[in-house]
């Protein structure tokens, strides 16, 4: 995850920069707009400090910025996506707001306890101040509303969301990020329970107050009722919301195993560069069931299944009688022999077959017909290998595994 | 006769031609103990005709050459990127906090892989690499998922719409495992 908390690092460093870039028209800048905005934003930047900046920000893993062969920056997809994200605070209210709110609350119970600590108590006043409570626990209780339903948002575009497994584990630690100081907030000790209770004491000591007025009396016991629910929904909403989110997060968040990440890489790239850019062919070799051309040479395929030899026969009489003509072989055509012999329905061993058909030809020229019909006829799945099988004509004699056509 | 014979004889011959098919003999196969008696013969043969047969360390056999041709380069294609895809999904979806590792991938149980590699189910940029490899629909992804189990690298479960992985699938673990060094040396 270090690779991404650095990558997070540089983005919210410099989310001023990247988010004017992202309003851009094709969410580009030339280089020296770049340099401007580094500069606007970084007062106390040399020269030198900028273009290392500039050039930072395309070396960084993965790229934020790429230089166009125009000579303009622009900004990765994944950046904008994530700044859109990030202005909109992903729907949450922040953290330091409901601070904010509960230490108004505190000051507005201080000031109470003031007014209930004079020897003339200003029920006008109280009254005023028993509005602003009013006014902050409506605020709160609609901020824990809200903030629950962004937190299932985001668990569902966590969980569903189109983006790539790189994005969504950078999403997961900018919530992570996001909800830990909520996580703080929502603690039985924190300040916000607190001083929920103390508001609610001092409500508690105008309620006891014989002299106070019966309407201030009752707004005050509406009062500590509400902020007594608020303090309750404040925190299990927030609970209930966490723990939502919380094993969607952790999926992203837990360190994974070499073959997920590189899975992750790989398809990065794919996505990015190209099925090609990988060169997986070169690393992973698959043999197919069906070959455009025959899945070896024929020198091989002599070599392993064929030995060709001749046989010394024993001496016979010369006949002196005036030869006969010798008969012309007829040629094989091999086209016409592939399409004869492609069409039979089964044929148990080729090599006799082309024999009977072309009685005159040489067995050399009967073997080397055979293989080029093999070659020819491209379809394996028809062929089986069986023993080796003896084939003689004149004085030759050739052993070689029968070929046998299956239907 | 000895076996140098037996493999001449064409005895074998079923099995050289379903290694030949780019078959994967695992353990589970009876022909992983004949091969491994007669590696050195096989070997020879093999390399006689131009390919390596390769004992794998997660115990099987394959045979290899280094000519490929277009349709085995887009085949190899294929298969990685269904492969990478089907991690990446089960990683999205994995709620059991289990590392996603060989041995999980080996469970006999198998996986539904037609429905979790489903066109209709994938995020858009994973589709975009399937339409990339030439996998333009469900009944493209089933045929390489056929593919792949005539090389003996998955297989389909008797009577369940799930496949499981074979032994052979770590040729493809470990490519990506080797993706995740190159990108940390990077």
């Amino acid at each position: 995850m270090s690779r991404i908390r650095e990558f997070l690092r540089l983005l919210y460093k410099h989310e001023e920069i990247l988010t004017y870039i992202s309003q851009q028209p094709s969410q580009s800048i030339s280089i020296d707009y770049l340099h401007i905005l580094i500069r606007q934003t970084n007062a106390e930047f040399n020269e030198t400090q900028v273009e290392n900046l500039s050039s930072y920000l395309q070396r960084s893993d993965p790229p934020i910025l790429s230089l166009l062969d125009d000579g303009t920056f622009v900004l990765a997809t994944r950046v904008t996506d994530l700044l859109l994200w990030l202005s909109n605070k992903m729907y949450l209210v922040n953290d330091k707001i409901i601070i904010a709110l509960v230490e108004e609350m505190r000051e507005i119970s201080e000031k109470i306890s003031l007014e209930m600590n004079r020897p003339k108590i200003n029920s006008h006043m109280i009254d005023q101040h028993l509005e602003a409570m009013w006014r902050v626990n409506s605020q709160l209780r609609d901020i824990s509303d809200s903030n629950k339903r962004a937190i299932g948002t985001q668990t569902q575009e966590l969980r569903d969301g189109a983006k790539d497994f790189e994005t969504k584990q950078m999403m997961a630690q900018m919530i992570s990020d996001y909800l830990e100081p909520m996580k703080e907030l929502i603690d039985e000790n924190s300040g916000v329970v607190n001083a929920m209770n103390e508001a609610e004491l001092v409500l508690g000591t105008i309620k006891s107050l014989h002299t106070m007025k019966s309407t201030i009396k009752s707004k005050s016991a509406r009062l500590s009722s509400e902020l007594s629910s608020t303090s309750v929904a404040l925190r299990k909403d927030h609970i209930n919301a966490l723990s939502t989110i919380q094993p969607f997060l952790d999926v992203y968040l837990k360190s994974h195993s070499d073959l997920v990440l590189g899975c992750n890489r790989a398809l990065a790239t794919m996505n990015e560069k190209g099925v090609s850019s990988l060169n997986i062919p070169s690393k992973i070799f698959i043999n197919l069931r069906k070959q455009p051309y025959n899945i070896f040479s024929e020198h091989n395929f002599a070599r392993c299944f064929q030995r060709l030899f001749s046989v010394d026969f024993e001496a016979r009489d010369l006949s002196i009688h005036p030869i006969a003509p010798k008969k012309v072989a007829d040629e094989i055509r091999t086209n016409q022999l592939t399409k004869l012999i492609s069409n039979r329905d089964s044929i148990p061993d080729i090599m006799h077959f082309i024999l009977n058909e072309y009685p005159d030809q040489s067995l050399s020229v009967c073997n080397k017909a055979c293989v080029d019909i093999l070659v020819k006829m491209n379809d394996f799945d028809r062929i089986r290998y069986g023993g080796i099988e003896n084939y003689s004509r004149g004085n030759y004699q050739l052993e070689v595994a029968r070929i046998e056509l299956l239907g | 006769m000895n076996y140098s014979d037996d493999i001449n004889s064409g005895k074998y011959s079923d099995l050289i031609w379903a290694l030949l098919r780019g078959q994967h003999i695992d353990l589970e196969m009876k022909e992983y103990a004949l091969l491994e008696d007669l590696e050195d013969e096989f070997t020879t043969i093999f390399r006689t005709l131009g390919f390596e047969l390769v004992k794998d360390i997660q115990h099987f056999f394959y045979v290899q050459r280094p000519n490929v041709s277009s349709e085995e380069r887009q085949t190899a294609n294929k298969f990685c990127a269904v492969f990478f895809i089907f991690i990446q999904q089960m990683q999205d979806k994995s709620d059991s906090g289990r590392e996603i590792d060989l041995q999980l991938l080996l469970d006999r149980k198998g996986y539904n892989l037609e429905k979790i590699l489903s066109v209709a189910t994938l995020p858009d940029h994973l589709s975009r690499i399937l339409i990339d490899v030439g996998l333009h629909s469900d009944e493209e992804i089933e045929r390489t998922l056929v593919s792949m189990s005539n090389l003996k690298l998955i297989e389909k479960i008797e009577n369940s719409p799930k496949w499981r992985f074979r032994k052979g699938i770590s040729r493809l673990e470990r490519l990506a495992r080797e993706f995740a060094i190159e990108g940390e040396e990077e």
